[in-house]
């Protein structure tokens, strides 16, 4: 695989210091900005394989820049946010950004949504399966196993499971899910919480304390990226 | 809340000092004009007489009975009349000098004379009545709008107390005291005679508070003036709930039914007054408190930044040299353990600050005033901003005679090292001469003035202020400003606790740069 270009967006010398150089051994090429304004010239210049943003930039609104980044490019955006705000996530998330992490992070946990994001995009939708964790998902032919067994789910179970695989590793909000299943971003994701539920008794070891389909507080539910290592100490 | 004030029909006509007794001489005077009047007419009848027909001298005799009710009303005036017809009749009619009655043409004269009294003094009665009353209204006119411009001139509950006491003791011309409400209870505010202020007697409260058991708490029925002994009790009511008492000493042979209107006026008007004084402490109050909620939010929001992203810088670079720390080299794993050093100095500086923050405005900073030379205060505080790099590398100009103030050396030493470290941080670097930081001194007899001059992009005129407010950061695109919005407002705190003053200007040369002035009382080697 060749070297892929990571664009880092941040104000904070000291952390882009760090990124730069954690990113670098990683075996990543790194670029920086320091302002919404040098984004945009960077983005149209180079090949940017994904951008890592931080929402709180001193020139203008985060949510406004993925917005702007998305009126031309597809670029992945994780989003840095040190606001624990899940209203500001959401918005993000709405805007565009394909993943976010909280302020503060560990490297190794950025890393891993860092491959996560690099994986989807040159897989660029194509998947036609998931394999991981014991779980296995055939979209085409919508057949689920889970630990060596086929599970049988409704369809809108399937379709919840299958835009949850398409995103494995990524968080998909509760008003993607809810506007994917039922059309609608219906306030009320009662109907939502009741089919993860389901789903998560057919599939999960211990349905109690899911370890496939990650609820994220506030914000949505994530399927673990089919391979993933340990996400390190901070959470 | 506007509120309608009648005024009373009838008012006092006595100003607001007691008029002295009149001379007998005034009291006589009605008496005397009309002997005079009397007097001249008979003399012109007596120079007439026996030129024109008797009767018809009676006329020379009218304008002396009309004269007497003009001026002095009614019943002077039939006195008048009375007085000419007999004058008239014994000294000119036949029989002279003897009473004599014809009936039909003595009738008509007296009836004329009377008539005419009658008349003439009813209307003038009137006209004078009216324009005695048009000086009344007038002089309680002025008295209420002195009294309410005087209660308009202040907005503390004291002041309005003694403003209130002092209007309503002139035209009460008694004792007068304001009692106000605290809590639930009631206590002296004011207390006024004629003369001017004075203290009240024990028995005065014990009054007041039985009045204000009688009324207090509940809405004062409007109107009301419950007599005890020789006061009058006027409640000092609002809607909201009673304020306070007037007591109004009774003076039974002064207080006519106009003063007392007047001074219920008197006793809304103050009202009014307190009422206000009592909104506009309450507004202040919400403003204090809308200032603690906007200093408590930026508390919040500096600390959600200013200390979460030192922490957060350490954490990514931790986790990354545990996560890859085999794959770095030797040179980057020192420098990014540099890096984790100098952002726990900055989250230990954020601590610290807020800490000082605290403990200044708690009072807990003990300063200890001595002669300190500057010079050696500046060259230390110059010495711990080291981290920034060698001083000699961004230290432009530094004092190098030595200066004595009065200042605690230790907390000095603190301010210049914030500000010191705050011009650093907008500064660019010394290389080209004009960048870095400079410091100089001028002292004159007894101020010494240090000057911190940046090489920032300066601060605009309407801010300069401003960057002493707590967590003030000057806005914009600076980037890299790790600044906590502490540093110089601890430091003006800190320095205003010595004696001194900071203030900033901007800009220093071309149009860049911020210099931090800090005046310091001089010292001289005795």
């Amino acid at each position: 695989m060749p070297k892929s270009n990571v664009l880092i967006v941040d104000d904070e010398p000291q952390m882009v210091k760090t990124l730069r150089v954690s990113l670098s051994v990683a075996g990543h090429n790194v670029l920086t900005a320091g302002t919404a304004a040098e984004v945009f010239p960077i983005l149209r210049r180079e090949e940017i394989d994904t951008v890592i943003l931080d929402l709180g930039l001193p020139d203008r609104d985060g949510k406004e820049v993925i917005a702007d980044v998305r009126q031309f490019s597809d670029v992945p955006i994780i989003v840095l946010s040190a606001r624990h705000m899940e209203g500001e996530k959401i918005s993000a998330l709405d805007a565009g950004a394909s993943d976010y992490i909280n302020k503060p992070f560990s490297m190794g946990e950025l890393l891993a949504r860092l491959r996560v994001a690099l994986r989807l995009r040159h897989a660029n939708g194509r998947g036609t399966a998931y394999r991981g964790h014991g779980l296995s998902i055939d979209f085409m032919a919508r057949r689920v196993v889970a630990r060596d067994r086929e599970v049988y789910l409704t369809p809108k179970e399937f379709d919840l499971v299958r835009i949850l695989a398409e995103h494995a590793g990524q968080v998909v909000t509760r008003n993607a899910l809810l506007a994917a299943l039922w059309g609608t971003g219906d306030r009320d994701s009662q109907g939502l919480r009741v089919l993860v539920g389901q789903v998560r008794q057919k599939i999960e070891a211990v349905p109690g304390s899911p370890a496939l389909i990650l609820t994220e507080p506030g914000v949505g539910y994530r399927l673990r990226a089919e391979s993933d290592e340990p996400a390190g100490i901070v959470g | 809340m506007p509120r309608m004030i009648s005024l009373p029909p009838t008012l006092p006509y006595r100003q607001s000092r007691p008029l002295p007794p009149k001379p007998a001489i005034a009291l006589a005077g009605p008496y005397l004009a009309l002997a005079v009047a009397i007097g001249a007419a008979t003399a012109v009848s007596a120079a007439l007489h026996g030129l024109i027909p008797e009767q018809s001298l009676s006329m020379v005799y009218l304008p002396a009975v009309l004269v007497c009710s003009v001026l002095y009303g009614r019943s002077l005036g039939i006195a008048g009349a009375l007085l000419s017809f007999l004058t008239f009749n014994v000294l000119f009619i036949d029989p002279r000098f003897r009473f004599s009655f014809e009936p039909v043409s003595d009738t008509l004269t007296l009836a004329v004379f009377l008539a005419v009294a009658l008349l003439t003094g009813t209307l003038a009665g009137r006209v004078r009545d009216q324009a005695r009353e048009t000086a009344a209204r007038a002089s309680t006119m002025t008295v209420l709008f002195n009294a309410s411009r005087a209660l308009g001139t202040s907005s503390s509950r004291e002041a309005l107390a003694d403003i209130l006491a002092a209007e309503v003791a002139h035209v009460a011309h008694g004792e007068v005291h304001v009692f106000l409400r605290s809590g639930e209870a009631i206590g002296w505010a004011a207390s006024a005679t004629v003369r001017g202020s004075m203290v009240p007697g024990a028995d005065i409260a014990a009054l007041a508070e039985r009045a204000w058991t009688q009324i207090g708490g509940t809405q004062p029925v409007a109107g009301a003036t419950p007599s005890i002994d020789r006061f009058a009790i006027h409640p000092l009511g609002t809607i909201r709930r009673p304020t306070g008492l007037l007591l109004c000493e009774r003076s039974e042979s002064r207080t006519s039914v106009a003063e007392e209107q007047t001074i219920s006026i008197l006793c809304e008007l103050g009202t009014i007054a307190l009422e206000r004084a009592d909104l506009m402490e309450e507004m202040t109050r919400t403003q204090v408190l809308a200032e603690t909620d906007r200093l408590r939010t930026a508390l919040l929001s500096s600390i959600s930044h200013d200390f979460r992203t030192p922490l957060s810088g350490i954490l990514a670079t931790v986790t990354a040299l545990i996560d890859q720390g085999e794959r770095f080299s030797r040179e980057t794993a020192a420098e990014l353990l540099a890096d984790i050093r100098d952002q726990a100095e900055r989250a230990n500086r954020y601590v610290a600050n807020l800490l000082d923050m605290i403990k200044l405005e708690a009072g807990a900073i003990k300063v200890k005033l001595e002669p300190t030379d500057v010079t050696d205060i500046i060259s230390a505080a110059a010495r711990r901003c080291r981290r920034r790099g060698n001083p000699r590398d961004w230290l432009r100009a530094a004092p190098t005679e030595s200066c004595l103030v009065e200042a605690d050396p230790v907390l000095l030493e603190q301010v210049l090292h914030n500000v010191l470290d705050n011009a650093l941080q907008y500064s660019v670097p010394a290389a080209g001469g004009d960048g870095g930081v400079a410091i100089s001194l001028h002292a004159s007899l007894h101020i010494a003035e240090i000057v911190i001059a940046d090489s920032g992009p300066g601060i605009p005129a309407p801010d300069l202020e401003r960057v002493f407010d707590k967590f003030y950061r000057v806005s914009g695109p600076q980037g890299g400003a790790q600044g906590t919005g502490l540093g110089l407002s601890i430091s003006r705190g800190l320095i205003e606790a010595m004696g001194g003053t900071v203030q900033a200007r901007s800009p220093v040369r071309g149009d860049r740069g911020t210099a931090i002035h800090i005046c310091l009382k001089r010292l001289h080697e005795s």
